[in-house]
């Protein structure tokens, strides 16, 4: 058995102690945690500290309390109070307890559900954060999108102008094709070569202004096939049916093998230059013909001369000699020949006329018509003249009335089984004479068209046509300064259209010859 | 044969009218035995919470020290007040006090439980340094917050 006594005193002192160091403490924490959360009132960890620093403190006032009023009770001889009290202070003890084991046992739930709160929180922070950062970029790429569209427009409306006034004002037609070939636009230029208004010619093929139909297969086929087409030289039919020499280049819009015909192209028109350099070709093969028509015509009018001489001498030593006939023959054909060479002289222009006035061409034409007048009409043609207001001008009038006959000549030999010959007079805009002499013949085939002029050719037979009357007729407006052209078919319009002009020969003079 | 249960029930609780439970009377050492439980609750909870904080939480720096200290702290004292309360429940220690007058002078320790309760009587000796520790560890917090801000 165990007999030791243990003093309660010790047990005593240390409630007594303890307890206020309790009451000491608990309320130190208590103030601290207030703090704590004062500060940071969405801290859970220091709203937990709060509640339990209140539980114990609650805990040690009620608990502490009762221990020193339990003693002081006993030592003042009031025990039986604290039978009394000492059911508040341990019920008091047990809730206060009870409280601060239940705020830690919830607390790992309640922070776990709040850091699962917070980390939610955090996460739509973030995509906030990151959708206002996306928006923001979006805003900014927007803008500048906006100020690079304002930009590029402006270019483009820039550009636009730059190349509408080019478009517009372009000497040389611009036009669009779709795929199928048909104009989509074309520039005023293009309207005028073609001679049509713009709804006109809008959704019309290109095709339909070729003059031959296998340029136009030959147009597609090199844009379908290279996808472009340069300086491409070909006819174009414009509005009255007349033709245009143009020049074509062009390339395919969206090129693929297959062949896509949508274009875009340039059209020049050549027509003026083309003909003049076919004026300026034949002007320089007449040059040449007439050099080599005037060498050989010096060089054999000196032997003619001599034989012509000789021939003359023969029959002077010899008037009643058997050879006499043979004699006037030889002389009869050298006559013939030295009229060849006199022609051939003029129309080399060796043989300068130095007789000029000034005189009326109405006035000449009406000589020359009276004079043929009749034989012509015993064949069949009759001649009509339509006389213009011209002024008088300066020249050869025999030279210009061979012209004319050499003209009227051919003309009857077109019109072999009757017509009409027609002569205009009247004045060109430029000031000059104009003389036109049409037919309603079978007119000049075209291979032979450019030929007519040169000497010794002729399509009559043998023996009919020495082929220089045209060539001689030639030198002659020539040597008046003038021009003289032919037109078969002439230009369609009017007079011709109405009355059949097959043939047209157009001869234009100064009014003051300056040869 | 649930619903045949709930007929019986019925039946049973209105055959018994002396017996009904609607309001019941605790006798004296409900108090005792309902503080013993909230210490042992509070144990428990304390020892979730240590394991709480020491499997889940990646604690450091002197405020979370002074906290688990103060848990610890708090747990033994809980360890020491429910022993003592058993002891009180199981045993009539004032049989064995003596008093020199109206306080209890000394313990007579027959028992070697009797010695060991006594002991148990310096529960301050476990919750003064536990409200301590939980103090130092808001005061190093507050330092930390205002180290922070």
């Amino acid at each position: 058995m165990l007999t030791l006594r243990f003093s309660f005193y010790p047990v005593f002192l240390a409630d007594f102690i303890g307890a206020l160091l309790m009451i000491l403490f608990a309320f130190l924490s208590l103030g601290t945690a207030v703090r704590l959360v004062y500060i940071n009132p969405r801290n859970i960890l220091f709203g937990y500290l709060l509640g339990v620093s209140f539980s114990f403190a609650a805990f040690a006032l009620s608990r502490s309390f009762g221990h020193i009023v339990h003693i002081f009770l006993l030592w003042s001889g009031y025990a039986k109070y604290w039978k009394h009290l000492a059911p508040f202070s341990g019920a008091f003890n047990t809730v206060f307890i009870l409280l601060a084991a239940f705020l830690t046992l919830i607390f790992p739930v309640v922070y776990r559900l709040f850091d699962m709160m917070s980390a939610e929180t955090q996460a739509l922070q973030k995509t906030k954060r990151k959708l206002e950062e996306a928006n923001r970029q979006l805003q900014e790429l927007s803008r500048q999108l906006e100020e690079k569209v304002k930009e590029r427009t402006q270019e483009l409306a820039i550009s636009e102008e730059k190349f509408r006034k080019l478009f517009e004002a372009s000497g040389d037609a611009i036009f669009f094709c779709d795929a199928e070939g048909r104009l989509r636009d074309i520039n005023p230029s293009g309207l005028k070569l073609l001679g049509f208004s713009k709804e006109e010619i809008v959704g019309r093929s290109l095709g339909d202004f070729f003059l031959r139909k296998e340029d136009w297969k030959h147009y597609k086929k090199q844009l379908c096939s290279v996808g472009w087409i340069n300086n491409y030289e070909t006819e174009l039919v414009i509005r009255g049916g007349e033709k245009r020499y143009v020049i074509i280049t062009a390339n395919a819009i969206e090129y693929v093998k297959g062949c896509r015909l949508g274009c875009q192209g340039i059209i020049k028109d050549i027509t003026s230059f083309k003909e003049m350099m076919d004026r300026l070709i034949h002007s320089e093969k007449m040059a040449a013909v007439g050099q080599l028509a005037a060498g050989i015509a010096h060089e054999i009018n000196t032997p003619l001369g001599i034989i012509y001489g000789y021939t003359q001498l023969l029959k002077e030593n010899w008037p009643e000699s058997e050879v006499i006939e043979d004699l006037e023959i030889i002389e009869k054909q050298v006559q013939s020949c030295r009229r060849l060479i006199s022609d051939l002289l003029l129309f080399a222009r060796s043989s300068k006329f130095s007789e000029r006035h000034r005189f009326s061409l109405n006035e000449l034409l009406e000589q020359i018509i009276g004079m043929v007048y009749y034989t012509f009409e015993k064949a069949g043609i009759r001649i009509s003249f339509h006389p213009g207001d011209i002024p008088e001008i300066e020249g050869n009038e025999e030279r210009l009335r061979e012209v004319v006959m050499n003209l009227l000549t051919n003309s009857r030999d077109a019109l072999k089984e009757g017509g009409e010959i027609h002569i205009w007079t009247a004045l060109s805009p430029e000031g000059k004479v104009v003389l036109e002499v049409g037919d309603t013949g079978c007119g000049i085939p075209s291979e032979i068209r450019d030929r007519i002029f040169e000497p010794f050719f002729t399509t009559k037979p043998p023996g009919k046509g020495t082929g220089l009357g045209l060539s001689v007729s030639y030198a002659i407006i020539k040597e008046h300064g003038g021009e003289i052209e032919v037109f078969s078919p002439p230009p369609s319009k009017e007079p011709y259209l109405s009355l059949n002009i097959c043939t047209l020969f157009r001869i234009t003079l100064p009014e003051r010859s300056h040869a | 044969m649930s619903l045949l249960f709930f007929f019986f029930c019925v039946f049973f609780v209105f055959s018994l009218p002396s017996e009904a439970f609607s309001i019941q009377i605790h006798p004296s050492p409900e108090g005792s035995y309902v503080h013993l439980i909230s210490h042992l609750y509070f144990f428990s909870s304390l020892v979730v919470i240590l394991y709480w904080f020491n499997r889940y939480l990646s604690l450091s720096g002197p405020a979370w020290r002074y906290l688990c200290l103060s848990f610890v702290f708090f747990l033994l004292w809980n360890v020491d007040t429910t022993l003592a309360h058993l002891l009180e429940i199981l045993y009539p220690f004032k049989d064995f006090s003596y008093y020199a007058s109206v306080l209890p002078d000394y313990l007579h320790c027959k028992k070697l439980s009797f010695c060991f309760y006594y002991f148990l009587r310096f529960d301050h000796v476990f919750c003064v340094p536990g409200m301590y520790f939980l103090w130092k560890c808001l005061q190093e917090f507050s330092k930390e917050f205002y180290v922070d801000s």
